[in-house]
């Protein structure tokens, strides 16, 4: 059913009003000001197209890759788990993951340093399994770096798949049942080609959350301090605004993009039904 | 086996916060609480917890409001396309990018002491994408037929909200209340760029955390962890009671 619940006015004065911080940054990547003059540029696109600052998006970009491709497969895993319990459980265990993604960064961050650290619970935990001295994970390892964000995202990856897994017609699962495929079976054959929109959602947002953080890089990344807020600061302290706003642009352009894409995907599903 | 990994994977995840709470009761000099009596008589922690409750909760309510308005986009595919695309670009756009846009914002209408307001906008702008996608999950489960019968029945659009939608709702009303509140209780980013001269519970831990000096820290942040699962609890709680209304009321 189509039905306006709310006109298209205020929907969209309403909306202008809250895109404003967005329309300003798109509005401020192409004009520079000094407080008198201003005028149209394209300095700051410039700035972010130098080898130095593209080097630094690049690694950016390839740890989010990284993060969002292994954070995805194992919230499928993790979704298709929980899915097979009753829907109490299933509340529980949801509502467990939230606790990790919504406590404050900060204390989520530094609980993980110290459990990573030399003398942390991983490192206890492994001595005592093989009754050696280990020391594999350490305050200052990059590693600890992916390790965190990956489990940072995983529960966005996990609500985005069990939001998919659940809107799965039954009768796919039932004929699944009567024709005695194997759990393996029917996760490759029946959920994973049914969650493919699921799939790429939990890619996207995942690339970006992560490619946004940047705790995680100031208190595990040891000498290596890459990150988005590192980026935006060294700008900010070079006085070159206009690149942070430009990226801000970029990266618009791209999730709209991803609309579009996604927008795509859902056109193209509805085809093939009807055909 | 599938049980196991799960619990596994979870505790996996939660240990390490629950091993700052095993810190912070460390005992120390015959004293077990000592590090929560050392924090809570610290000032600065206390008017820093007083100013985020009282940020959180407010941002909670408007943003509550505002999404519930907002969500009702939901039955109109032209006007939901519309709404997707501000949920994708508020939720995904880096907080550090945006903030620095409502900062600009300010400069423009000359608001350089009004922080609160600016504050407020930030974290309402961060909370909107998460509740709208709260409201629009349970619209989903709604019957349509309702809407079309209220419809035919000569129920106004301000009538359809109220008498339909509101009491329909009422659960994610509060789940949404509570999980804006948590987003913006815990929130860094936009506090640090957005709140001024004020010092939020997140900065004031932030820099305790990264500094490292003081062990009462750990005692603050095991009081934040506290909160946090309070509140996380009242959720289960509402999406169980939601289950239930749902199943109890058929398709509605």
């Amino acid at each position: 059913m189509e039905t306006k619940l709310i006109s298209d006015r205020n929907l969209i004065v309403g909306l202008l009003i809250l895109m404003v911080p967005v329309i300003i940054v798109i509005f401020m990547s192409f004009i520079y000001t000094d407080g008198i003059n201003s005028h149209l540029t394209i300095s700051g696109f410039k700035e972010l197209s130098t080898p130095i600052r593209i080097q630094e998006l690049l690694s950016i970009s390839l740890r989010a890759l990284l993060v969002s491709i292994i954070a995805t497969i194992i919230a499928f895993i993790i979704a298709v788990f929980i899915s097979s319990f009753s829907s109490t459980n299933q509340t529980i265990y949801l509502s467990v993951l939230t606790i990790p993604f919504l406590i404050n960064e900060s204390i989520r961050v530094f609980s993980w340093q110290h459990f990573l650290s030399v003398n942390g619970g991983i490192n206890k935990l492994l001595s005592c399994i093989t009754n050696k001295q280990i020391a594999i994970f350490n305050g200052a390892n990059f590693w600890n770096v992916y390790v965190v964000m990956i489990i940072t995202c995983i529960p966005l990856g996990v609500f985005i798949f069990s939001a998919a897994i659940k809107i799965i017609p039954n009768i796919y699962l039932t004929v699944a049942k009567d024709l005695n495929m194997t759990p393996f079976y029917k996760t490759t054959r029946i959920i994973l080609p049914l969650c493919k929109f699921a799939v790429v959602t939990s890619l996207t947002v995942i690339f970006f959350i992560s490619f946004s953080q940047s705790t995680e890089v100031n208190y595990l990344g040891g000498d290596t301090k890459i990150s988005i807020r590192n980026l935006i600061l060294s700008l900010m302290s070079a006085g070159k605004f206009q690149a942070i706003y430009a990226l801000g642009s970029i990266i618009i352009v791209l999730l709209i993009l991803f609309i579009y894409f996604i927008h795509l995907i859902q056109i193209k599903s509805t085809f093939s039904k009807n055909k | 086996m599938k049980k196991t990994i799960l619990i596994l994977f979870l505790f996996l995840m939660i240990v390490p916060i629950l091993s700052l709470i095993a810190m912070s009761f460390e005992r120390t000099n015959g004293i077990f609480f000592r590090w929560y009596v050392g924090i809570v008589r610290n000032e600065a922690f206390t008017s820093s917890l007083v100013l985020s409750l009282f940020v959180a909760v407010s941002s909670a309510f408007i943003s509550t409001i505002l999404s519930f308005a907002i969500s009702l986009a939901f039955f109109n595919k032209t006007q939901r396309i519309i709404v997707t695309f501000l949920i994708v670009i508020l939720g995904l756009l880096p907080s550090d990018i945006l903030s620095l846009g409502i900062n600009r914002l300010s400069l423009l209408l000359g608001l350089y002491n009004s922080n609160t307001i600016l504050l407020f906008f930030g974290l309402i702008l961060y909370c909107l994408p998460f509740c709208v996608l709260l409201f629009w999950i349970r619209y989903y489960f709604i019957d349509k037929s309702i809407l079309i019968v209220a419809k035919d029945l000569g129920l106004n659009r301000l009538s359809i909200v109220i008498k339909i939608l509101i009491p329909l709702t009422s659960l994610v009303l509060l789940s949404s209340l509570l999980f804006s509140f948590l987003l913006s209780f815990n929130e860094y980013t936009r506090s640090s760029y957005l709140s001024g001269s004020d010092v939020l519970l997140s900065e004031f831990l932030y820099g305790k955390l990264n500094s490292g000096t003081d062990p009462s820290i750990y005692a603050g942040g095991s009081l934040v962890i506290f909160i946090t699962i309070i509140f996380v609890s009242l959720l289960i709680l509402f999406f169980r009671l939601q289950g239930k209304k749902r199943k109890g009321s058929g398709a509605i």
